[in-house]
């Protein structure tokens, strides 16, 4: 045991909608974790906002009967993900953990992946990234600032990820499960956000947290019909007060 | 054939030439071609060693527990603490962009000061601002110590200098929670804030606090609301306020009732559950003991249904679902308390406990013990608007010679009414520490630079705690040394506590803050009791475990019982009052309700750009003022997204951009709370505009507290239209066909029914039935 | 052919004398343009693709602010002192570890604290070290306020590479025999001490009396090695 095996993990996430309240502390703890640039003014007002997840809301019917429905949309690191065969200099690839990788210094920019995506989680550096130089203290020495030019997009806090692993090979163990956080899941007040090995090789004898949310009857990926297969688990809102709906009831 | 060799000739010296230059530009910054050898290496400067050291945030509402990730002395990242009872490792965007707060590129590095009332502010050394402070000190005449609502020991400070030089500390909190601790006494005998056991119960009924975004500690509350959702039978949550917030968004059923009805709304409830014996005869008693006979009779569905504008079938739902699943707990607070019947809102609320038998239950409300610090501040507030009032009658009439301000934005914060600006010309003397020059601090006539929370000792006890005695402690994780290069930034602040020490000379008995938070530990060790934070043999293993864990709690340290009975909040004022309007051809009249942002809050953290690009949930609108409006009012009175609206109330008006969304009460307009400023740094300055500028003086009737939701404008078009600035529509994200991409499955029916049930609506709707 | 004669008389006889004057010094000119272009693509050229051509004062070698001798600290032998020529000092086979510390378990090897230098060096040297004289007073030994060293960068990766020191300590300590493409000497070890593999990247430290960069450091070498080895080829293994 002195390398340490790559491909062993699967990684994955499981979002339950449920328990999402919509406050977007997940956004800000990504963005801060990640060097994500600062979204000006008049970034949103030409709607180049970035955000590698962010929080979507859907408003159904009208006052009073109004729900306002929060979604927390991320990558969704598919296994077939329609971003990966566009790219012309494999800068996008699905890597032996089950992650959809964007490496920056391949990037050429010419923007197919964002097209193909159908989540729209891909995000273009239009600028270049400024901060003020007082800010440039607390960017994250872990992660790579991107240039102007550059597709980006969540890659489930790859350098947590790594470091988690070298930690464990260091001290000549296994992983646990919920070792590894990500920013987003360490942020979430509400616990709506695990990240975890979703392997079923890997949880047989100790099923993880994530791995055992997988198969619970709320569970959906978002688009199925598109054949995705997201490595992104989502569980569904209940609404007790729901009529009709229900097929088979 | 001549003129094309010589362009030829010029084109290739060209392309030489830019070739050159861009081979020049390719060179690297200095700083990254050198490696440096400080001369001492602590261990929070190694090179790519992180270490994550555990403090807190006295300034923010609640009290969460931090840790903060420093790397080579710089602060990268600020997340919860794990360890931490209170927040269990969780953080809101708050939290997050407070980092911001300590590398602002506008902080103030020197003291500051203005020669003559008018003047312009010049930097001085600090030990000019010394002597200038003592003499303001040593002058005859009152000193007032403002700053925000302060817990722990800097608390402490606040209040024991101001007693040493015979003057008075004095609270500031734009959205303060008077009324709701004035409740939480009246009804349970104590003014702490009870720990609320969301997390156990099967139904909350909340009534106008935002709770999931910004009321008193929304991080607690919102780990305690995944609890609540993560259950194995689902708790039911009831919301009932007047603008859709998170919370109501969140809500299985929201009520949106007439702004100050909420009293009534929970006492239909009452007597609904009464009428239909979902109350045992020992909870009724207890609830209607000190209350004169038929006090409920007038409070039937129907009627209160007329008063309220709330349809009769949703507060018999309401009931229902309180009344049959136990244990079941009421709260109250926000907007529902900002009203001239605030006080008879929120006791008739707290007061429902009592007839659900959640009090001192598991899964209801339990009281929090006392601080374990004798002495030390463990509950605050701000002064009531009245008490403001009086207070700043004597910054008028020359009766205060000094000011000190810290941490509270009075210029930004109180309403018109209170002319701020002017008392503060009055006093001589008004002495602002400020990281960033806010409204307050560009009045003084010296500011001093004050230290972010992550340069200084201080210490807090969260409230509400978590059911038993917690201590938080705050220490700085990175030095002073920091030197922040190119910009020249060589922090030279002082933190406010350290400063009152040292002006204090041996009159408070220590030194620095530093002392005071050893001391205080010492005192804990001196508890002897075995708890399960920290165990250590003596006080000085003791006092690096507690900064090692964030701080000293003792679960089996649980408070007192909470009173027998509700009390007889009959007696209160009940009726709600409305501010007069603008003359008619002003526009049409709404309801004000201002909201807290869910990231500026009242606005101490606009000045971050991280804070102000924080996406609001509801309308993901950002770095602006907008107000939200009903989107089938907002179509009769032909407003559009992004209309400058003006909003006029009898004491001014503010521009807004408009917002309509269906979530909106149609007699409502909702304005965010937080911008406007004239001061606050580059990010702050000149954007939005400040609502609470528009607040009439309405007081809640038993404790004076400003009712700001009592305020009526009238709202027109200026005819101008600007883009709204907001996240929303970055994507295109539009549901694509029912369940898609918000799944929703009702009680028992799995994810795949529910997709299976969508689709075939989807297909009829396409197909007209015909598959 | 006559017309081109004729051309060129046509064209002697129209052009002005200043620019026939001038004639010599532009055919030189662009001469001197072709030759810099060529020099500076071939060094662009040789720059990307392994190290500079060490002309020009392009040289990996660079003086730092303090003339410090990994020879005499680290070297087995009799090395010249770098503050006092002529004379000669015995090498005292330091551990790399001694003042590299973090590089068993963290990213960076790490550069010393300036008071570990002067942990040893407030007794040991003589006064008259003009190189000492500077630490001593970087360590604030003298009268003056102590002060940081800035030591001049040798080696450095792009932003977009995150090269961690730690596990590739560990892989090359724990089974020296097996590496393959290891530095000379390593595969006979049966157990290796760290300080005993630094030189598969960094060349033979000891010896130089300024430190330059040896190998090429670029990603092909990388990647070579990581597939002998069998280590992991991932993209984000380093970028991310």
């Amino acid at each position: 045991m002195t390398t340490e095996v790559f491909g062993k993990h699967k990684w994955g996430m499981v979002v339950d909608v449920d328990r999402c309240t919509g406050c977007q502390a997940c956004v800000l703890a990504c963005q801060v974790e990640n060097n994500v640039p600062l979204n000006t003014q008049e970034r949103y007002e030409r709607a180049r906002g970035m955000a590698w997840i962010r929080v979507e809301r859907y408003w159904e019917g009208e006052f009073p009967d109004v729900k306002a429905r929060f979604i927390p949309i991320l990558c969704q690191h598919c296994e077939n993900a329609p971003c990966e065969p566009v790219c012309p200099v494999f800068a996008t690839y699905h890597n032996p953990e089950g992650m959809n990788v964007q490496i920056y210094n391949r990037c050429v920019g010419t923007r197919y992946c964002a097209n193909g995506c159908p989540y729209i989680v891909r995000f273009f550096n239009y600028w270049e990234p400024v901060w003020p130089e007082s800010f440039r203290n607390h960017l994250n020495p872990d992660v790579t600032v991107r240039s102007r030019g550059i597709m980006e997009k969540c890659s489930f806090c790859m350098q947590r990820i790594r470091r988690g692993v070298r930690n464990a090979a260091k001290e000549n163990r296994e992983l646990e499960d919920g070792e590894i956080q990500t920013a987003c899941q360490q942020a979430c007040p509400t616990d709506a956000l695990v990240f975890g090995d979703i392997d079923p090789d890997n949880n047989r004898t100790n099923p993880g947290r994530a791995y055992s949310m997988i198969n619970d009857d709320r569970a959906y990926t978002l688009l199925p019909r598109l054949n995705t297969d997201p490595n992104v688990i989502y569980l569904a809102k209940v609404d007790p007060d729901r009529e009709g709906g229900a097929g088979g009831h | 054939m001549k003129k094309l060799t010589r362009r030829q000739f010029m084109v290739l010296s060209g392309k030489a030439a830019t070739g050159a230059v861009i081979f020049v530009a390719c060179g690297l910054p200095e700083r990254e071609l050198i490696v440096q050898s400080p001369v001492e290496l602590p261990e929070d400067l190694v090179r790519g060693e992180d270490a994550w050291f555990a403090t807190t945030w006295g300034d923010m509402p609640g009290g969460d527990g931090l840790i903060v990730r420093v790397m080579e002395g710089r602060a990268k990242k600020v997340a919860g603490n794990p360890d931490f009872p209170v927040n269990a490792g969780k953080q809101s965007v708050r939290h997050d962009a407070a980092l911001q707060l300590l590398y602002h590129p506008d902080r103030i590095s020197r003291p500051l000061m203005r020669r003559s009332k008018g003047g312009a502010l010049n930097p001085i050394s600090w030990a000019e601002a010394e002597i200038e402070m003592i003499n303001a000190l040593e002058a005859a005449g009152g000193v007032t110590v403002v700053t925000n609502p302060l817990r722990g020991h800097l608390g402490l400070v606040a209040e024991q200098f101001a007693a040493l030089y015979g003057g008075r500390h004095i609270a500031f909190d734009a959205v303060e929670q008077g009324v709701l601790h004035g409740a939480v006494d009246r009804v349970f005998g104590q003014s702490s804030l009870p720990d609320l056991d969301i997390g156990e119960a099967q139904a909350v009924l909340s009534f106008g606090a935002d709770w999931l975004s910004t009321w008193v500690s929304p991080v607690s509350l919102s780990v305690k609301y995944g609890q609540f959702r993560g259950q194995g039978h689902r708790g039911y949550l009831v919301h009932v306020e007047p603008r859709m917030s998170m919370t109501a968004a969140a809500a299985d059923l929201w009520i949106a009732p007439r702004p100050g009805t909420e009293g009534e709304v929970a006492l239909s409830i009452a007597k609904e559950i009464i009428d239909h014996g979902w109350a045992s005869s020992g909870d009724i008693g207890a609830f209607m003991e000190n209350m004169p006979d038929g006090a409920l009779d007038n409070y039937g569905a129907s009627a209160v249904a007329e008063r309220s504008g709330v349809p009769e079938e949703r507060l018999k739902r309401a009931a229902e679902k309180l009344g049959t699943n136990r244990p079941a707990l009421a709260f109250a607070g926000g907007s529902t308390g900002a009203h001239a019947n605030g006080s008879f809102n929120l006791s008739a609320i707290y007061s429902l406990n009592y007839l659900l038998g959640s009090v001192g239950s598991k899964g209801g409300i339990r009281s929090n013990p006392a601080s374990p610090l004798s002495g030390v501040p463990s509950s605050a507030t701000g002064a009531s608007l009245e008490e403001w009032e009086n207070e700043i009658a004597q910054w008028r009439g020359g009766n205060v010679r000094t000011v000190i301000v810290r941490g509270a934005d009075i210029v930004h914060g109180l309403p018109a009414s209170v002319e701020v600006k002017g008392a503060l010309r009055a006093v001589p003397k008004v002495i602002a520490f400020a990281t960033v020059l806010d409204d307050t601090a560009a009045e003084a006539d010296l500011v001093l630079p004050e230290k972010s929370f992550l340069e200084t000792w201080g210490s807090d006890i969260p409230e509400p705690g978590p059911g038993y005695q917690t201590v938080a402690f705050q220490q700085p994780v990175v030095g002073p040394t920091v030197n922040f290069d190119e910009v020249g930034l060589v922090s030279d602040a002082r933190g406010f506590g350290d400063v009152l020490l040292w002006a204090s000379g041996d009159g408070l008995g220590v030194s620095s803050m530093e002392d005071l938070v050893r001391n205080a530990s010492g005192q804990l060790f001196d508890l002897g009791r075995r708890s399960d934070s920290i165990n250590a043999p003596d006080k000085r293993l003791f006092f690096n475990g507690a900064l090692q864990r964030g701080g000293w709690w003792d679960n089996g340290a649980t408070g007192d019982d909470l009173g027998g009975a509700a009390p007889n909040f009959m007696e209160l004022g009940k009726e709600a009052k409305y501010s007069s309007t603008v003359p008619a051809e002003e526009g049409e009249e709404f309801h004000l309700i201002p909201f807290q942002s869910n990231a500026l809050l009242d606005g101490r953290l606009a000045s971050t750009p991280w804070a102000q690009q924080s996406p609001d949930p509801m309308s993901s609108a950002v770095w602006e003022t907008w107000v939200e409006i009903n989107k089938r009012v907002a179509e009769d009175l032909g407003i559009i997204e992004g209309d400058v609206l003006f909003i006029r109330s009898v004491n001014g008006e503010i521009e807004a951009l408009a917002y309509p969304h269906p979530g909106v009460p149609p007699g409502v307009v909702g304005v965010p709370m937080g911008q406007g400023h004239s001061h606050g740094g580059r990010y702050a300055e000149g954007r939005g505009q400040n609502v609470m500028s528009i607040l009439t003086d309405i007081k809640d009737s038993e404790t004076g507290a400003l009712a700001w939701a009592a305020t009526k404008v009238r709202v027109s078009k200026s005819g101008l239209r600007r883009k709204v600035p907001k996240f929303e529509g970055t994507v295109e994200a539009f549901p694509t066909e029912p369940g898609v991409p918000v799944l929703v499955v009702g009680p028992d029916e799995t994810a795949h029914e529910a997709e299976e049930a969508n689709h075939h609506l989807h297909q009829q709707s396409i197909y007209g039935g015909k598959e | 052919m006559a017309s081109l004669l004729e051309f060129i008389k046509e064209k002697h006889r129209t052009t002005p004398l200043w620019i026939k004057a001038l004639a010599p010094v532009l055919l030189l000119g662009g001469l001197a343009v072709f030759a810099v272009t060529g020099a500076v693509t071939a060094f662009v050229i040789t720059a990307w693709l392994g190290q500079p051509i060490p002309v020009l004062g392009f040289d990996q070698t660079v003086k730092q602010p303090i003339a410090f001798p990994h020879t005499i600290h680290a070297g087995t032998g009799l090395f010249p002192s770098t503050g006092l020529p002529g004379q000669f000092i015995d090498g005292l086979e330091m551990d790399c570890t001694f003042c590299h510390r973090t590089v068993t378990s963290q990213a960076n090897a790490g550069v010393p604290p300036v008071a570990l230098c002067s942990y040893c060096h407030k007794v040991i040297g003589p006064e008259e070290n003009p190189e000492l004289a500077k630490l001593r007073k970087a360590a604030g030994l003298t009268e003056e306020d102590p002060s940081p060293i800035n030591w001049k960068r040798v080696h450095r990766l792009p932003d977009h590479v995150r090269f961690v020191h730690e596990p590739h300590i560990r892989y090359l300590t724990q089974h020296p025999s097996e590496i393959r493409n290891a530095a000379p000497g390593v595969n006979q070890l049966s157990e290796a001490l760290p300080s005993q593999v630094c030189s598969t990247c960094h060349g033979d430290v000891a010896s130089m009396l300024e430190v330059k960069q040896v190998e090429a450091l670029k990603m092909g070498q990388c990647v070579d090695c990581h597939r002998e080895n069998e280590a992991p080829t991932d993209c984000t293994v380093c970028h991310h």
